[in-house]
């Protein structure tokens, strides 16, 4: 890590910087010029299209309108085009021109792409509507604003200097100022801020420890304020229809843009992830795997893409006890779907502690130095905002490289054949399977990753050497024994409490009336527990509570 | 004479850069009276000498260092691929992961 970063560096950077504009998209600005009349543009999905016929006189013979709403989630904004005479309406288009304008939209619509329209507000009827000029589809991925030119230039000055551009980004005086954090931890965000293209390149992490580790701080000092990301609420304030889509309320034709299809290529954050149902999760499991989401809701069926990174932060679940419980139990928090949600997690940190015992010095001051406000009224925050806005184009530029892994998939192989064959991660990963290859292209996506993180074009053992510690020290974090069978069956936090109740209140029950009556318990929960071998069922109706099920649970035998 | 690959030497870079210092790391942090057995294993061939063999195992690494031992556990193949002995493999740290971190 460099102590000090060499001012031609800093110089060079800020160089960069100063050519590059903040050119963010959204629908915001067009519906704050709802009352001008000015050109104006924006970027956001079609949510609903209604092709109509104009049969005023003036509008010509065989004349079409397309209503249609563009949104991007916050901001909705009901748009029209035709192809009636200028007299009846300004601004038409051709037949050609009005065609392709539908394709387009039905695109957007059904396959989830986002489309960039320039048009101008103008009155139609009693409404105010943006008339649209011109429409293309936006594939998502914000072109980077680092020209050829900047990047070999900065790689060659790194060279000079002997850095990487990943040392330099996970230096305390680029982005990390404003928080303390280990090695590892900074790589791993600095994999999650890269823009995935497509699906192979998501890179999901879980990130399981104690309350008060500065996981939401993590979001606000760091990421955010380097790439776009969004955090999805905790519990019942992230709703399935509110991170998926779903029907609007006021025209069921329309299904309204969730937060993960509107963060297509970019990231999301999930606070508090242990406070989400199951049934999230596993609307969630689809979408992890396939980067995209389909549904079928009224008349519509629609997929929208959803190629994103996802970071999951949470607390283990409150009976977690780090003396007495295997490390893996922290992810009791995934709930019924632990096994498929950690499958498709490239990389999990369950600690208690992210930073480490010895890091309480360099944690509380950080801590004082963000009450005190040091890095805005220092001029620090001037520096940081200036790496921040290089590397936001850097990891852009370098998301789209392709370094190709064919040449050393021989070493990949050998690499990734060591690590699975050791015993844990075949308890960790393997339970269904001989062959995780789920695993297997994770880690091969890793080693991509980290290539693009270097900024070089063709894959060579640094990548490979960086993404094997990462991956082990992940694995690490999942040692010995965990209760995967538990949680396959779907045990959780509530059942294990209607356990503990019967344990107390019904040991032995002569029939299900009489448990029932002991304790609230569902058909289905009371079937989890008879299959995970908390609850013996008689043939005589009878049923017993076994003694010690809890601890063989959480003990993970 | 076989030539070596352009491939192999590569692979050889890496395990040496990347594999090798925490095989040290982790075969150190082993008694000698276990290290031992764990060394004369990976080395496949190892004959007893002396009256003290273990003492005849310090002096060959002494002479020689941890990484001849290493190779020794290694089969580097044409395409890059490789085998490691799986001592060495257990021996990567703890319980064979890399465990240096926090």
């Amino acid at each position: 890590m460099p102590e000090d970063i060499p001012n031609e560096i800093y110089n060079f950077i800020l160089s960069c910087v100063n050519t590059y504009e903040d050119n963010t998209t959204t629908m915001e600005y067009i519906y704050h010029n709802t009352i001008t009349s000015n050109s104006v543009n924006g970027s956001g999905f079609c949510i609903k299209i209604v092709t109509k016929g104009l049969t005023h006189e003036s509008a010509g013979i065989g004349r079409s309108i397309i209503n249609f709403i563009i949104s991007d989630g916050e901001y909705s904004v009901e748009c029209i085009a035709h192809n009636a005479k200028s007299d009846y309406l300004s601004n038409p288009m051709t037949d050609e021109e009005l065609t392709n304008f539908l394709i387009i939209l039905t695109n957007s619509q059904k396959k989830g792409k986002k489309v960039d329209i320039c048009g101008h507000y103008m009155n139609y009827g009693k409404k105010r509507i943006l008339l649209c000029e011109s429409v293309m589809i936006d594939d998502g991925l914000k072109e980077s604003q680092m020209t050829k030119e900047q990047f070999l230039q900065f790689k060659s000055i790194c060279k000079k200097f002997n850095l990487s551009p990943l040392e330099l980004m996970l230096s305390d005086q680029t982005i990390w100022g404003e928080i303390y954090a280990k090695e590892f931890l900074k790589k791993a965000i600095m994999l999650f801020c890269m823009n995935p293209l497509k699906k192979q390149d998501m890179i999901h992490i879980g990130l399981v420890s104690a309350h008060g580790e500065g996981k939401d701080h993590l979001v606000e000092r760091v990421i955010q304020p380097l790439v776009p990301c969004r955090m999805a609420g905790s519990g019942k304030m992230s709703t399935i229809p509110g991170l998926f889509g779903a029907m609007s309320g006021d025209d069921l034709n329309t299904i309204e843009i969730g937060l993960l299809p509107k963060m297509n290529h970019e990231r999301v954050a999930v606070s508090e992830f242990q406070t989400w149902s199951d049934e999230t999760f596993g609307e969630l499991m689809n979408m992890m795997a396939n980067g995209k989401i389909e549904m079928q809701k009224g008349a519509l069926d629609v997929i929208r893409e959803t190629n994103l990174n996802l970071l999951f932060m949470g607390n283990p679940p409150h009976y977690y006890d780090e003396d007495k419980h295997d490390k893996r139990v922290m992810l009791d928090a995934f709930g019924q779907y632990t096994y498929q949600i950690i499958s498709r997690l490239t990389l999990i940190f369950t600690q208690l502690s992210l930073s480490g015992d010895s890091a309480v010095k360099e944690i509380r001051n950080s801590i004082i130095s963000a009450i005190d406000e040091d890095f805005s009224s220092s001029g620090k925050e001037i520096v940081f905002n200036n790496w921040r806005a290089f590397f936001r184009e850097y990891l852009r530029y370098v998301s789209k490289l392709n370094p190709k892994l064919r040449d050393y998939v021989p070493r990949i192989n050998s690499t990734y054949d060591e690590i699975e064959a050791r015993p844990q991660f075949q308890n960790a990963f393997c339970i269904r399977s001989a062959i995780d290859n789920r695993k297997y292209q994770e880690f091969a996506n890793l080693v991509k990753a980290f290539a693009r993180l270097y900024g070089d074009d063709k894959i060579n053992w640094h990548h490979l050497s960086e993404a094997r510690d990462l991956f082990e020290i992940s694995l690490q974090t999942l040692t010995e024994e965990f209760p995967l069978a538990a949680m396959i069956e779907g045990v959780d936090n509530e059942l294990i409490e209607i356990y503990k109740k019967l344990m107390i209140e019904c040991p032995i029950s002569d029939s299900i009336k009489e448990l029932k009556s002991a304790v609230k318990i569902t058909n289905n929960q009371l079937d989890v527990l008879i299959r995970s071998g908390a609850i013996t069922k008689f043939d005589d109706g009878k049923y017993f509570i076994n003694d010690g099920w809890l601890d063989k649970m959480e003990g993970g035998v | 004479m076989a030539i070596e690959s352009k491939e192999e030497l590569e692979t050889w870079q890496y395990l040496r850069a990347s594999y090798y210092p925490r095989f040290v790391e982790g075969v150190t942090a082993i008694p000698w009276d276990q290290r031992f057995d764990v060394l004369k294993e990976i080395h496949g061939n190892w004959i007893d000498r002396g009256e003290d063999p273990i003492e005849s195992m310090m002096e060959y690494i002494f002479e020689k260092g941890y990484f001849n031992v290493f190779c020794k556990g290694i089969t580097v193949y044409e395409d890059g691929s490789f085998r490691l002995h799986p001592l060495i493999s257990v021996n990567l740290g703890k319980l064979g992961i890399y465990d240096d971190c926090y």
